[in-house]
């Protein structure tokens, strides 16, 4: 008798156990989410994950999707290989029909093939390799600009603006394209040289790599300093850029512009904590607009983000990343309501159908059927004035009283107080 | 052309300064205790995140930490040898090395757990004080680097030549029996001159903190400048490693104008292979006897 009330007691327990789940498991939706947030590319994943933490308490507020709260399975995609692992966990052991990604190309590459692998959606949101959607992968989508739009802006920018404020004609203008020597880096420089090419900006003075783990870059600054370009292109991450403009100035090294084409570290806070005032006047190529630096009327709701990201996370939205992560998703949500489901075919159906003419970040969503990636991404240039970015191109995304200022003042012009504002 | 390599110069010795700083504590511990450690630049690592949180928290200038930095690079030297090297100094040579090889990459994963992998960068008001004079320019930090590796280098020989713990500690580095058999105690003076070597890393840490920033890694990055440093000024040769230090910073320097920028760490580590091909002692070291 005692035996046998053990055993009811024990299979009512796991009964009770086993129907709680089951009530739990209908009540929400399970959303895979993986980003970087241990390794080296964990300060921009970190921002990442928080942009799309973002949006699912937005949905949630909103009653979630279709009367089901949202939930994520978090992973860490701290590498390459660990990316492919995690995806495979959480298809494989947590049953989820969709992971949103990714911040670093090179664990996006990666991850992003599992998913295909098991007919599952791949909501990519922030790695920007045209490498990820050039395979045509079926069940993957981008809604941030990859790469090459990014050179294609630069370009833009320098024939409509730069070359204008200067007073140099485009076949004249002296320009510099420098990256560091990571698969980052070199897209950056081939998309450059590409487009200086197409838009016919022939005077290319130096084009050159270096180390990214060099810890003196004065050689490369003689090189820049000898070749005395007008427009310095410039890629790599923030911790070389600062000891590149670190040194610059030590060098005296002038140029009259300075823009980032592929937007990474120059748009953190920490790229003004180093430099100071010595960023002012750098633009950057961005893939979205700060949040407090921007037209409210180009990024329509974009007030309301900043405000509740300041109420989850207790200070002041200061990074591009959240909101193009939290752009992505919302858009994601937006599909999954229509699709009904987390069907992978039915969402992707749903995706291709889209067609939304501006979000958030100031960008219209449509899918080439081919590749996934949004064809409506654009980008934005930033140029830092008196210590903060503001957007200051396309005009119509620019605060008022913030325009395009060039040419930069030298080292010496800046000693004397002369400086961007 | 000719103020171009006037620069170049001033640069290589600037960097140069830099590099023989964080390879003399390398090439102290090697020269006595004969063990490569591989936790070397991870010791640099500690130095700088100890500069850049007391001037965090404290807003203590990176030059007056040194207060700080030096007595807790020694205890931290000190504890190593005691606990980690000693108990393996007649194990055989693989098992030293992989005892620091995996304090090192644990310093790096305690570090990046207890503060991320962020660049931490300090900005002084002198961090871009440079002396200008005639179209050329010198960094003052970098400059202040290249007097303090200087004065640190001297200050050791001088040490070692003339104090009696100093004697003792060559006496070890040549003869380890010998200088046993004359009542010499091998345990503390091994911890001595590791602790030694490792102020010398944690001041370089200390220095570099106004021009460099500090991550997890960061030892990485310098820690393999040293090793090709050492191996190129002899390793049992502190003015070797010394004059070792410039010599890079100066191929490096040219190699980076004169070849190209990403290639200034290759052309060296081809000078480092050649070193140990035909002069394995390197340029001031002694032969083995």
């Amino acid at each position: 008798m005692k035996k046998n009330i053990k055993r009811i007691s024990v299979m009512v327990t796991l009964l009770t156990l086993f129907s709680f789940s089951v009530v739990e498991a209908t009540e929400t939706v399970k959303i895979g989410n993986l980003f970087p947030v241990t390794g080296n590319a964990a300060r921009v994943g970190i921002d990442c994950r928080e942009g799309t933490e973002i949006a699912r308490l937005v949905q949630n507020d909103k009653g979630g999707l279709w009367g089901k709260k949202i939930v994520y399975v978090k992973g860490d995609a701290v590498d390459p290989k660990i990316a492919m692992a995690e995806a495979e966990r959480l298809i494989t052991k947590e049953g989820v029909d969709i992971i949103i990604g990714t911040a670093a190309s090179s664990r996006s590459y990666a991850a992003t093939q599992v998913a295909e692998r098991y007919k599952k959606i791949y909501w990519e949101t922030s790695a920007n390799s045209d490498t990820i959607t050039a395979r045509g992968l079926k069940y993957l989508f981008r809604t941030n600009a990859e790469a090459s739009y990014y050179s294609k802006y630069a370009g833009m920018i320098i024939i409509d603006t730069v070359c204008p404020k200067l007073g140099i004609k485009p076949e004249k203008l002296r320009i510099a394209i420098v990256a560091e020597d990571t698969v980052y880096g070199t897209n950056a420089l081939d998309g450059a040289k590409k487009i200086c090419k197409k838009l016919g900006l022939k005077n290319v003075v130096y084009i050159g790599t270096f180390d990214p783990n060099a810890v003196d870059l004065s050689s490369l600054i003689m090189k820049l300093k000898a070749a005395n370009p007008d427009l310095l292109l410039l890629s790599a991450h923030l911790s070389q850029e600062v000891l590149f403009w670190r040194q610059a100035k030590d060098l005296d090294f002038n140029v009259k512009a300075y823009l980032c084409p592929t937007g990474e570290g120059a748009t953190t806070a920490e790229y003004v904590k180093s430099l100071g005032d010595d960023v002012n006047g750098h633009m950057v190529v961005s893939y979205c607009p700060p949040p407090q630096a921007v037209n409210p009327d180009y990024a329509v709701g974009i007030k309301e983000f900043a405000e509740r990201y300041k109420k989850e996370y207790g200070h002041k939205l200061t990074s591009v990343y959240p909101l193009i992560t939290y752009t992505g998703t919302m858009v994601l949500w937006d599909i999954l309501q229509k699709a009904g489901s987390t069907d992978p075919d039915a969402v992707r159906k749903a995706a291709l159908s889209i067609d939304i003419p501006k979000t958030v970040a100031g960008f219209g969503v449509k899918f080439n059927p081919d590749t996934g990636q949004n064809v409506k991404a654009k980008c934005v240039v930033i140029q830092w004035q008196g210590g903060e970015m503001w957007t200051t191109w396309p005009s119509e995304a620019a605060v008022k009283g913030h325009k395009l200022q060039l040419p930069l003042p030298t080292w010496e012009e800046r000693e004397k107080g002369k400086t961007i504002k | 052309m000719s103020r171009v390599i006037i620069q170049l110069i001033i640069n290589g010795l600037l960097a140069g300064g830099i590099y023989a700083l964080v390879s003399i504590g390398l090439c102290l511990i090697f020269g006595v205790v004969e063990v490569i450690n591989f936790a070397h630049g991870e010791f640099l690592m500690l130095g700088m995140y100890t500069t850049y949180w007391l001037f965090y928290f404290f807003k203590i200038d990176p030059y007056l930490s040194l207060l700080i930095v030096i007595p807790l690079s020694f205890l931290i030297g000190v504890i190593t040898q005691r606990v980690l090297i000693q108990p393996l100094l007649d194990a055989p040579p693989l098992n030293q090395i992989f005892v620091t090889m995996g304090l090192s990459i644990l310093l790096q994963n305690v570090a990046l757990i207890l503060w991320k992998a962020t660049y931490r960068t300090i900005k002084t008001t002198y961090s871009s004080w440079f002396i200008k004079s005639g179209g050329l320019s010198i960094s003052f930090p970098r400059l202040l680097a290249c007097i303090v590796a200087s004065g640190i280098t001297v200050a050791l020989l001088i040490f070692l030549k003339k104090t009696y713990v100093g004697k003792a500690i060559r006496a070890i580095a040549q003869d380890k029996r010998g200088a046993t058999l004359m009542g010499i105690n091998v345990h503390r003076m091994y911890q001595l001159t590791f602790g030694l070597g490792t102020v010398c890393v944690g001041i370089a840490g200390a220095i570099l903190m106004p021009i460099y920033y500090a991550f997890p890694t960061v030892g990485l990055l310098f820690c393999l400048t040293a090793f090709a440093v050492v191996i190129v000024g002899g390793y049992n040769s502190l003015t070797g490693a010394f004059i070792a230090g410039f010599v890079i910073g100066l191929i490096e320097s040219f190699s980076g104008f004169f070849i190209s920028p990403h290639l200034q760490q290759g052309v060296y580590f081809a000078i480092v292979i050649l070193v140990l091909l035909f002069k394995p002692s390197g340029l001031l070291g002694l032969k083995e006897s």
